[in-house]
């Protein structure tokens, strides 16, 4: 894996009408684990799908390795789960990772293996001839997340990665993200700080579409969630608007 | 460096397309439909003053025995008289003749020609029955008749002259083939099939990139290598072969069961003979074999229409009300031939060309010095409709952007 793969954006800004979700963002993201935090409406998932190109930015350019968000270079080595994940409820397990293979540009028989490989990573080896319709919320967000790793990405992008699942499952997913994290740039959006403070390297917090911290974050420097609370406690907490 | 899959893709948008409930269960009512109508014609009973006469079936059986035994004979001279003197024996006093013995014994064999000597003149019924028969008059009558449709129908001198020139180049005297199969084949089997084609197209294709937004499932597609490019042709040439396939199975089985219950052959007849309206010097086979060509081309057109329309609209629902609306509209809209121009492109529209008298219209186009019929302009500007609409659509794809959820 390259070791200086680098993610640079470069104020970044998406406007709606009269109101900015993401604002002049700029970061560079290398190798490791990024955890972005923000409360709702803050432009994490705005941010994100700018980072995937399924949402053209205002201004402001994304740029991994020299390529362009807008080229299929770039989406070839990216892998997104994102946060309101769709599926195919007729399709089984296996059908929907080989098609998503497919539309990653993976051959047919190399497909075959990695879907096999990942569904024995997420544990859904046993389920992965029954309909997608017939699994719990678990099962589709560990589907979701074998979707995103097919193509073996350089760039991972999780939105609210550990949304419906289960505290067993969340730990279990923690350590895959720490594993992957090893060898590519993982950056995850949650509302949940513990689970960034677990295995993220970096932290990022956006709030009101701009990115308030980026850096560094480990023990001796205090308790993230309380960090974090802090800098929302002007305006009472969560905000309740959608992003 | 990625493989483009655009078969395997292809394969899979068909599986997602035939999974959907939705889609079998339509195309399963099609082909009842069509099995439906096919039969038709040879159900049911045949009543007189509350009384029954003879079933449709049984009716049909002793027509087509006379009309197998006309079948080879020249229209002319000798056949005429023939039929005249077999209807010249029905009691001229008689309102409904085809109840006395004397039409169901010596008319009724001859009732083919009858028919068609109305059908050619427009004659009506009894002035058919006191026609003192003559072959040159037959071909004067027909050409009397074709002059006064050609002006109700507001052609130029240049379209009238281009028919006269038609007309001339058919084979005189005609030959009669029994051809009931094929006839009902090009008569009704094209509108019905056509009708069940443009609903189905509408129902199953309204969904195939409509559903991908309302199921969340195109921020994935999008985030593919190929998510921006190769599934827009995957998703366009499985919904194409989809709306292709299901004419053609419904042609088949509407063909077949027509030609088995009806009796196949008769295919190198004159067109004439099943419609007599159109003058181009064409077998029904060849009739049959156009309208089912420009068919499967509209089928492939409307898919693309549809898909377009359903990404466009981001709505399979909204889609198919719209199409559903146009559909309603070419059943239930005539615009007066007066209205030349805007009537002929009205009749041109997908959703009401498909009938006999679209296909075979009299009305034509100059083009660079050549004229041309309905039936060799219209899936030529069908074929450049889709290729536009397929383009805009490439545009409407790639353009789209996954927000405000």
């Amino acid at each position: 894996m390259d070791r200086t793969m680098e993610l640079i954006v470069d104020r970044l800004t998406k406007q709606y009408n009269n109101r900015i979700a993401v604002d002049r963002v700029s970061v560079k993201l290398q190798q490791g684990i990024y955890g972005l935090l923000g409360a709702n409406g803050a432009g994490k998932t705005t941010f994100m799908r700018m980072l995937c190109g399924i949402l053209r930015p205002t201004g402001g350019t994304v740029t991994f390795d020299g390529m362009d968000v807008s080229e299929e270079a770039y989406r070839a080595v990216l892998g997104y789960l994102p946060q309101d994940f769709g599926y195919y409820p007729e399709f089984t397990a296996m059908d929907f990772l080989l098609y998503l293979a497919a539309l990653k540009g993976i051959p047919k028989r190399q497909a075959k293996k990695k879907a096999e490989e990942l569904l024995a990573l997420v544990s859904l080896q046993e389920g992965c001839r029954k309909k997608i319709k017939t699994f719990s919320g678990g099962m589709k967000q560990r589907l979701g997340i074998a979707q995103a790793l097919l193509n073996d990405p350089k760039l991972l992008i999780l939105d609210e990665p550990t949304a419906g699942l289960d505290p067993k499952e969340r730990v279990r997913f923690r350590n895959l993200i720490e594993q992957l994290g090893k060898d590519r740039i993982v950056l995850l959006s949650t509302h949940i700080v513990s689970d960034i403070e677990h295995i993220a390297g970096q932290v990022l917090m956006m709030k009101d579409g701009q990115m308030i911290y980026q850096g560094h974050w480990d023990e001796e420097m205090g308790d993230l969630e309380e960090f974090y609370l802090q800098q929302f406690a002007e305006e009472g907490g969560e905000r309740s608007a959608e992003e | 460096m990625q493989k483009n899959n655009l078969g395997t893709l292809y394969l899979y948008e068909l599986k997602k397309i035939m999974k959907r409930r939705l889609v079998r269960i339509s195309l399963l009512i099609c082909m009842i439909g069509v099995v439906a109508v096919a039969c038709s014609g040879l159900m049911g009973e045949y009543y007189v003053d509350g009384k029954l006469q003879d079933t449709h079936y049984h009716m049909f059986q002793v027509d087509r025995a006379y009309r197998e035994a006309l079948s080879g004979r020249v229209v002319d001279q000798p056949l005429l008289a023939e039929m005249a003197e077999a209807y010249g024996r029905i009691p001229p006093e008689e309102e409904r003749f085809t109840l006395t013995d004397a039409y169901q014994t010596y008319a009724r064999p001859y009732s083919a020609i009858f028919n068609l000597v109305r059908a050619w003149t427009g004659m009506n019924m009894e002035e058919a029955r006191y026609w003192e028969a003559d072959e040159q008059e037959l071909y004067r009558l027909r050409q009397a008749y074709l002059e006064k449709e050609w002006q109700q129908m507001m052609l130029s001198e240049p379209e009238a002259a281009f028919w006269r020139e038609k007309e001339a180049q058919i084979d005189r005297p005609v030959t009669y083939l029994y051809c009931e199969g094929v006839t009902r084949c090009v008569l009704q089997m094209v509108r019905i099939i056509s009708s069940m084609m443009l609903l189905f197209v509408a129902v199953s294709l309204s969904g195939v990139f409509a559903e991908e937004h309302t199921r969340r499932t195109d921020q994935l597609i999008l985030t593919g290598a190929k998510g921006k490019s190769t599934v827009y042709y995957a998703k366009m040439l499985a919904g194409i072969s989809i709306a292709v396939l299901s004419t053609l199975l419904l042609q088949m089985i509407g063909s077949i069961l027509t030609l088995c219950l009806y009796g196949e052959g008769g295919y190198e007849a004159a067109f004439q003979l099943a419609y007599a309206d159109c003058s181009y010097p064409l077998t029904i086979g060849q009739a049959y074999l156009i309208e089912c060509g420009i068919t499967l081309v509209t089928a492939a057109v409307t898919g693309v229409l549809v898909m377009v329309l359903s990404e466009a609209l981001h709505s399979g629902l909204a889609t198919l009300a719209v199409f559903t609306g146009w559909i309603i509209a070419g059943l239930v809209i005539q615009i007066p031939l007066q209205s030349r121009v805007f009537s002929q492109i009205w009749d041109w529209m997908p959703t009401t060309f498909l009938s006999v008298w679209n296909i075979f219209d009299v009305r034509t186009v100059s083009l660079l010095g050549h004229r041309l019929v309905s039936w060799q302009i219209v899936p030529a500007l069908y074929l450049l409709g889709g290729l536009l609409a397929f383009l805009a659509g490439v545009r409407v794809y790639r353009r789209y952007q996954v927000s405000g959820r």
